[in-house]
């Protein structure tokens, strides 16, 4: 099979320099007084990526993605290692590259077809497809400064799909536009995939990786963490951004692990909360004090140190609380948020109609919270508070005392190799009862067989 | 860096243009005004030094001679001031491109250039038509005009391209540039004829990059004579040497600009 791009132990390294006269400085004598620090952005990359492929690159931020990108399209130069890409490239870096305000829609089109470097008949065939594509109607022939944000990056989009390169690469660049344009385009993409363009997408948008590409990269800090299948190196990637948590939980390292009897259920002593607590001393926390979630601690059913659970799994949150005054009825409670921002469920003692213990000033308290994880894999933040009943006719008000906002992240895994138990935000209970088949041939006949 | 340029000549031309007729876009009169403002220009300096200061230069009428001398001079300098100033500010000015695309570096400064000299071009033949219409007809020898500005020009681009290579890292060279253009106008005999200066400073004068230029220009259009084989020589050599230049300073430092952009 033909390979369009072949990438061979490819490395970046940037130079940073702290005012520019270092710089000159380090020109002057030659090399001899190094004043910059160096960065790697990139080390050692190889891949290659066969004709009609589609080759996925995800990562956190800063791992290097766009870099990698950058060097490929021919915007930056690399530091060591050599690549090759075969055919007509068309890098979509950035929707709108080169667009003029005051140009209108089709003559925007034609100055990126030069841009890009292509004769403009070339572009005269297509523009047809282009504008219906882009569904703009008349404002194709008014000027760019009088478009929505939203139809600008339909006329950048569509140019890019028309224009049949035979290697596309796109940076992040697809989740633009509203719901229909996105399926447009998605499909689209897949359509040129399917006719042979060879494709190299840069997204967070893991679902469209997973959709798009067979196989995928995870980059991070600049090195090939994984290579192979999209829904594993997604999975992959989930599993890592779990953050410190994970690693340092797995194994002794640090801290004694002590073996506990029921780990789901003991409660923990106060030092031992303290000890690995989730919350940091400048995180952002309000409420009116009296009674406050000094730390808390997130295990796993196992016991474990983790803020990483399986789907259906479950967490449980220990906290230590302190009481400042004397606090009648407390209650402790648990949001959780999903990556769009929506509470998918929150909850807390009071809600459970569980009552916890009157406190005198200085009193500590000890609670535990578990949460079965029955969500949809992904990262969620948690928020923890504490509140004290506020004496209010309506039972669903309390008085806030402590909250600790966008705590986690919580990630939830799911086996790509195991069949997904729901798919969805939440699970519901869902029951499924059926009858005997029951033959159809006697009752067309007009027959009853009662 | 030939190559590179060739490949996107048409790139180059279309955004020269375009970027002349978008100067002033917007604006009623459009395309006019880059007729308009070069000859205004001309008017006033021939009204001032002519009219009014009376300034008087060899080989030329009283009255409207100094106008012919000044404009000769200064409608090309105020170009080459104008290429070199935005050539050397081209990879900063069009760092969204270079950052994201994989266009060679030296299209942009070209373009620049490019742009540059279809103004100019616009200027000299204005100049030639005013000088006409003074009764200052041109002769066989103004065909070398355009010979020259395609060398004043080659020249421009080659030390706006050397610049501008330097300017992505210290950006202070594009503001210092100002004030050294203008100590540079003073030193080349542009409002002023080389007779007035003392003998010692008019020795050096040769050391000047822009002296022989500027001395060509008076020579065609206000004696009305061919330039000599030397002169020829050394406008050549400025503007092929400079490209080269900053050819080198380009190919050498072109990694270390994208990084910086």
């Amino acid at each position: 099979m033909d390979k369009m791009i072949r990438v061979d132990r490819l490395s970046k390294r940037f130079r940073l320099y702290n005012n520019p006269w270092h710089r000159a400085i380090e020109w002057a004598t030659l090399g001899r007084r190094r004043l910059h620090k160096e960065f790697w952005a990139l080390r050692d990359i190889s891949f290659e990526v066969g004709r009609g492929e589609c080759l996925g690159i995800i990562g956190p931020n800063g791992a290097g993605k766009s870099t990698l990108l950058k060097i490929l399209s021919g915007a930056l130069y690399p530091t060591n290692g050599t690549f090759e890409v075969r055919g007509r490239t068309l890098s979509l870096l950035e929707l709108g590259t080169g667009f003029n305000p005051e140009l209108t829609g089709r003559q925007n089109l034609y100055n990126s077809a030069h841009l890009l470097g292509l004769p403009p008949e070339y572009l005269e065939t297509r523009i047809g497809d282009i504008e219906e594509f882009g569904g703009l109607g008349d404002f194709f022939d008014r000027p760019l400064k009088v478009y929505s944000s939203g139809m600008y990056v339909r006329l950048a989009f569509s140019l890019f799909v028309f224009l049949e390169p035979d290697v596309l690469i796109i940076d992040e660049a697809l989740s633009v536009g509203d719901v229909f344009f996105q399926q447009k385009s998605f499909a689209k993409l897949r359509e040129i995939i399917s006719g042979g363009t060879t494709c190299l997408f840069v997204s967070h948008d893991t679902a469209a990786v997973q959709n798009l590409c067979h196989k995928a990269i995870l980059l991070q800090q600049g090195k090939i963490a994984f290579y192979g299948e999209a829904p594993e190196a997604v999975s992959r990637y989930f599993g890592s951004i779990g953050g410190e948590f994970p690693k340092k939980a797995i194994g002794t390292t640090g801290k004694k692990q002590i073996a506990y009897p029921d780990p789901d259920n003991r409660l923990m002593d106060p030092d031992e909360i303290l000890s690995h607590n989730v919350l940091e001393k400048n995180h952002k926390r309000h409420g009116a004090g009296g009674l406050r979630i000094v730390a808390a601690r997130v295990t796993d059913s196992k016991g474990r140190d983790t803020m990483q659970v399986e789907m259906l799994g479950s967490l449980t949150f220990h906290l230590l609380l302190r009481a400042n005054e004397e606090i009648i009825e407390p209650s402790v409670g648990i949001h959780l948020h999903d990556r769009l921002g929506n509470v998918v469920f929150a909850s807390g003692t009071r809600q459970l109609e569980k009552r916890l213990p009157d406190l005198s000033l200085g009193d500590e308290l000890v609670v535990s919270l578990r949460l079965g994880l029955n969500v949809q894999a992904g990262e969620y933040t948690f928020s923890l508070g504490a509140s004290e009943g506020s004496g209010e006719r309506n039972p669903n008000i309390g008085f806030l005392q402590d909250r600790h906002d966008m705590l986690g992240p919580i990630v939830v895994v799911a086996d790509p190799a195991k069949l997904l138990p729901f798919y969805g935000i939440a699970q519901l209970p869902l029951e499924a009862a059926w009858s005997s088949p029951v033959p159809r041939k006697i009752i067309e006949r007009g027959e009853s067989l009662l | 860096m030939i190559l590179g340029i060739w490949r996107y000549r048409k790139f180059i031309w279309k955004n020269a243009c375009r970027d002349l007729w978008y100067r002033y876009a917007g604006s009623s009169m459009g395309f006019l005004w880059n007729v308009i403002n070069p000859l205004f220009q001309i008017l006033l300096y021939t009204l001032v030094f002519s009219k009014i200061m009376q300034v008087r230069v060899p080989n030329l009428p009283a009255g409207f001679g100094f106008a012919i001398y000044l404009c000769a001079g200064l409608i090309p300098w105020l170009n080459f001031g104008e290429t070199v100033e935005r050539c050397t500010n081209s990879f900063v000015e069009n760092a969204d491109y270079l950052r994201k695309l994989g266009i060679p570096e030296q299209v942009f400064v070209a373009q620049d250039a490019g742009s540059s000299f279809l103004s100019l071009t616009i200027g000299m033949a204005l100049l030639v038509g005013v000088c006409s219409a003074l009764g200052h007809y041109p002769r066989w020898s103004w065909v070398a005009l355009p010979g020259i500005i395609i060398l004043l020009q080659g020249f421009g681009f080659g030390l706006g391209l050397l610049l501008g290579v330097f300017n992505t890292f210290f950006r202070d060279i594009a503001q210092a540039l100002g004030l050294f253009l203008q100590l540079w106008f003073w030193a080349t005999p542009i409002v002023y004829t080389e007779s007035i200066l003392p003998g010692r400073i008019r020795d050096w004068l040769f050391l000047n990059p822009m002296y022989p230029y500027i001395q060509a220009l008076h020579t065609v259009i206000v004696n009305r004579s061919w330039p000599t084989g030397q002169d020829w020589a050394v406008m050549a050599s400025y503007a092929l040497g400079l490209p080269i230049l900053g050819y080198l300073a380009l190919r050498t430092l072109r990694p270390e600009i994208r990084d910086v952009l």
